[in-house]
């Protein structure tokens, strides 16, 4: 929520704060030099810059948050579509402005909760089961995508949801221009990651550019069919640095194998986002800074991009998940606190807070309210955020960022050496660090070097609630499952079958070729094919099933 | 015909680990446990398989089928465990496995007391990230000498043709006790050996091998031999993993074994006794993967095999090393592998030069050259005077 134009920004006691802050603030500044001042000048304007200003290191936007807070946006989905979006307007009503859907593990896979060799205990169980556009439309009832930006976390079978996503806005009779959102799609961090992929990377690639270039055509800036995501691999060990070089590396491959297919550079970069975690260090937050800046210098430097647009780089903030611990879990709110400050002194444009009580469970409804009072807290109450970059120019917050930007810069060298990201990902490089800076942590942990409070420190001091405080809330995954299997049923029995014929075998054969596949998708999705018809009975035969390295 | 295995003599203690299958239930992608596991559970003497990642059940239970390993270690990250677990079990019992040693392991839900207490019930033993590795292991060495005690029937007899369910029992009891095939089958079926350093590609020729081969109405059985270590006892199976896609097929069947790095009189019969078996289960060829090999004198491999496969890489072959004594002696036949991303023309000389038998440029990773290879073998079957 921004505040009303005219406000006059302030302290609690009513200090006047300005947007930012740099040496000429300070009342010494008056006794140096008149060149002495110069220069000091001279360097903020060369290393730092102002808020909004290219590189970006201090932020995209010259008002910071005082215009507009990062958007809240919940991870949210669980059993059938009916039931997920009741939860979502449980957080609309929350004063969530952007959703974000979470989808099981079936349908992350491109299986169906028929499909029971598979799919068995994993219905609508850490996230919600859709399996054709009924259920889809089921889970968007009452939400105006007009509205509400929506961001869905799907990978392997995005171009089946971005379609379905295109077909309710035209069931909404919403123009295609005026839809916001995101879809993750990254393929790349899912093979060097989180393993739901199954195609070779060049006919992944192939897929995500089709959802590039359809959008281009059809869609507006502010919908963006790319989100390079660094999340997964942070949360699987990575370092920091890690995370940061081969989120972008990604995102820089996905973009080069656009232009090669000739799409136009500030047409693709404003239309790819990234997706960090936080921790809460310092050096996360050095991270999004160095992030903002290597983006935009490589952006206009080695891509010609030349718009605001391409070159301010726009990210969504996850706090880590793996810092959340099932002893004394309420620590966790803590915990998420500060990784939400971290989120935003860093400049993220969205943030989700895990639930205090999701490390073996699904949260509570009470516990993710927490969570969304927890970013408007931080957000709001202590007029912190009236201040732009606040830690821009400390020396340790500049020095910091400075640093990820060099090893992120020392990763890309090596990467380009072997040959560019595609051949890293396909000799498992980035896989095979990130694999064995996990093992580095594992071993630190187990020492003690990592301290975890309530864990490995100050653990059991004051007898300890174990688990007995933490409510359980399990999904009865077999009734849930039972429950999709009549809902998939009916739709099968239903839908025109020679249609779905028709359009799969339209879609196998214009896979054959290199037409955009988005419309052929469009088509299968309206005539009710299921997620598992398109992408594993359809496309696999034509892609081939591939495995990198160590999978 | 009846047919039976009749034994004597003593339990070849050196030739019998047990073995466990670790898997991962199908949607569950978070293998980093199982990497933690393999090495502890090869320093307590155990020999650990995995099957690798994304996987249905029907697969994966016709893995278990096939390896008949004494335990089974599934690692669950997501999903509802006691639907999972349970899952296993039953189709565990259905393909004629109940009396495996079962041990679990995860984060999540499984670490619930409640959950925990549902799993014993399945007869499920959880280990928690908490549990010290040395446990699982410990756990399993001691049931596995529990079940051994209680397993001593010598002489079994059967039908001339084995279901893939009798084989897998047969060849365990092979590994338990020296026995003899009585009588030995008329049939045998044509054994491919495939020898080389490790890391020339073996595994992932024979992937690309079998992916042709199933397309045709031939059956194949397929050994693959790993090393145990000169400290830890217990060998990682893990060349599985480079044909997992091959897995599933009705016309295959693969079996992992443990082997000392040697091959001694005693494996090499028990290598033909199971490739025997393999033809009284209908296989036409019987591929076997050896332990990656160097220089030293292997002669009793050659009694093995019908055809000798040796596969080498192009930057490691040339003048000097085919002049030296080796296994490669053997070949009747040499594969140049990753000529992809390796130059041949010195090999090529080379063998040329000192080898008489015919070679072929082949390449795993792109396909090139395997259709000939395929041909190469086909043709060698037809002329074979044993099939
Ligand atoms: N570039 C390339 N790499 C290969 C080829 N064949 C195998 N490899 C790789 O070589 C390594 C060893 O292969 P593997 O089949 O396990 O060898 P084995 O030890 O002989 O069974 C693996 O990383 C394979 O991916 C090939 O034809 N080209
Ligand atoms: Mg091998």
């Amino acid at each position: 929520m921004g505040k009303p134009k005219n406000t006059r920004f302030e302290t609690l006691s009513g200090i006047e704060l300005k947007t930012f802050y740099g040496p000429e603030d300070l009342p010494h500044f008056e006794d140096f030099s008149s060149e002495t001042k110069k220069e000091l000048v001279e360097w903020r304007r060369k290393y730092l810059g102002r808020p909004g200003e290219f590189p970006y290191p201090r932020g995209i936007y010259e008002e910071g948050y005082r215009k507009q807070l990062p958007t809240i946006r919940q991870f949210c989905g669980e059993r059938t579509a009916p039931y997920t979006n009741e939860l979502l307007h449980y957080l609309i009503g929350l004063g969530e402005k952007g959703l974000s859907v979470a989808y099981d593990a079936v349908t992350l896979h491109g299986r169906d909760s028929d499909s029971e060799d598979w799919s068995l205990g994993y219905v609508g169980k850490d996230g919600v089961a859709v399996d054709t556009l009924d259920d889809f439309h089921d889970l968007l009832k009452g939400i105006s995508l007009e509205k509400y930006s929506l961001s869905q976390t799907i990978n392997f079978p995005a171009i089946v949801f971005f379609s379905m996503y295109l077909a309710e806005a035209k069931a909404q009779e919403i123009p295609a221009k005026k839809l916001r959102g995101t879809i993750q799609s990254d393929i790349l961090k899912e093979v060097i990651k989180q393993k739901e992929y199954r195609f070779p990377l060049k006919h992944g690639l192939r897929l995500m550019g089709d959802m590039m270039e359809y959008s281009i055509m059809n869609l507006n800036f502010g919908f963006y069919p790319d989100n390079a995501s660094g999340y997964h691999m942070s949360e699987g060990g990575a370092s920091a640095s890690q995370e940061l070089a081969f989120t972008l590396k990604n995102a820089f491959a996905f973009i080069e194998y656009c232009l090669e297919r000739g799409m136009n550079a500030n047409d693709v970069m404003g239309r790819v986002s990234l997706f960090f975690n936080c921790k809460g260090t310092w050096e996360d937050i050095a991270k999004f800074r160095a992030a903002r800046r290597i983006w935009a210098t490589v952006g206009k430097e080695k891509y010609g991009a030349a718009s605001y647009r391409a070159l301010a780089l726009k990210f969504h903030v996850q706090n880590s998940g793996a810092s959340f611990r099932s002893e004394e879990a309420r620590n966790n709110i803590q915990r998420g606190t500060l990784q939400c400050l971290a989120a935003l002194l860093g400049g993220a444009q969205s943030v989700h807070i895990n639930s205090w009580n999701e490390t073996s469970s699904l949260p509570t409804r009470e516990a993710v309210k927490v969570s969304v009072r927890t970013q408007q807290i931080v957000g709001e109450e202590m007029h912190n955020m009236d201040i732009v970059d606040v830690l821009g120019g400390s020396f340790a917050i500049e020095a910091l960022t400075w640093e990820m930007e060099k090893r992120a810069t020392d990763y890309f060298k090596a990467i380009d050496e072997m040959g560019g990201m595609l051949k890293a990902i396909e000799l498992g490089y980035p896989q095979f660090e990130i694999r064995k800076t996990s093992l580095e942590e594992a071993q630190r942990m187990k020492n003690g070097k990592i301290p975890v409070v309530g864990v490995n420190t100050h653990s059991g001091e004051a007898g300890g609630d174990s688990q007995d405080d933490n409510e359980f809330r399990r999904i009865i995954t077999l009734e849930v499952h039972e429950e999709q299997k009549k809902r998939l049923a009916k739709v099968k029995k239903e839908r025109d079958q020679s249609r779905v014929a028709r359009s799969l075998e339209r879609l196998s054969s214009e896979a054959k070729g290199n037409a955009n596949l988005v419309e052929p998708v469009l088509e299968a999705v309206e005539a009710r094919a299921t997620v598992e018809e398109i992408m594993i009975k359809t496309l696999e035969p034509v892609f081939g099933r591939w495995r990198g390295p160590g999978d | 015909m009846n047919r039976f295995l009749a034994g004597g003599g003593d339990r070849e203690t050196d030739m019998r680990t047990p073995k466990i299958l670790l898997i991962k239930p199908p949607l569950d992608d978070h293998d980093r446990p199982i990497y933690d596991l393999i090495v502890p559970l090869r320093k307590a003497g155990i020999d650990p398989i995995w099957t690798g990642l994304q996987q249905p059940w029907s697969q994966i239970v016709k893995t278990a089928l096939e390896e008949d390993a004494d335990a089974i270690g599934v690692s669950v990250h997501t999903g509802d465990p006691a639907i999972l677990l349970g899952k296993l079990k039953t189709e565990l019992e259905r393909a004629g496995l109940s009396e495996k040693i079962l041990v679990a392991g995860g984060s999540g839900e499984i670490t619930l007391p409640d959950m925990q207490a549902k799993l014993a019930g399945l007869g499920y033993k959880v280990f928690l990230s908490g549990d010290a590795v040395e446990n699982i292991g410990a756990y399993i060495m001691e049931k596995f000498r529990e079940n051994q005690k209680c397993s001593v029937s010598i002489t079994e007899h059967f039908e001339s043709r084995l279901s893939r369910h009798l084989l897998a029992k047969h060849i365990t009891r092979l590994e338990n006790i020296n026995l003899t095939l009585v009588p030995p089958p008329k049939k045998k079926s044509f054994r491919v050996l495939l020898a080389g350093p490790a890391g020339a590609g073996k595994s992932s020729l024979l992937n690309k091998i079998l992916e042709k081969l199933e397309l045709r109405e031939i059956k194949i059985g397929v050994m693959l031999c790993d090393p145990r270590g000169p400290k830890e006892k217990g060998a990682f199976l893990g060349d599985r993993v480079w044909m997992q896609e091959r897995t599933l097929s009705e016309n295959i069947f693969i079996r992992s074994f443990s082997q000392l790095s040697n091959y001694s009189r005693r494996s090499v019969n028990f290598l033909k006794k199971v490739s025997d078996l393999f033809a009284l289960w209908g296989a036409d060829i019987t591929f076997l993967e050896t332990i990656g090999m160097g220089q030293e004198s292997a002669a009793r491999l050659g009694e093995l095999a019908d055809l000798f496969i040796w596969v080498a890489l192009p930057n490691e072959t040339d003048s000097m090393r085919l002049m030296k004594g080796g296994a490669h002696e053997l070949a009747d036949l040499v594969l140049l592998n990753k000529i992809d991303k390796e130059p041949s023309f010195k090999a090529e000389l080379a063998l040329k030069q000192h080898f008489q038998n015919p070679y072929f440029k082949v390449s795993a990773h792109t396909g090139e050259g395997i259709d000939e290879v395929c041909e190469f073998i086909l043709e060698k079957i037809k002329n074979n005077p044993c099939g």
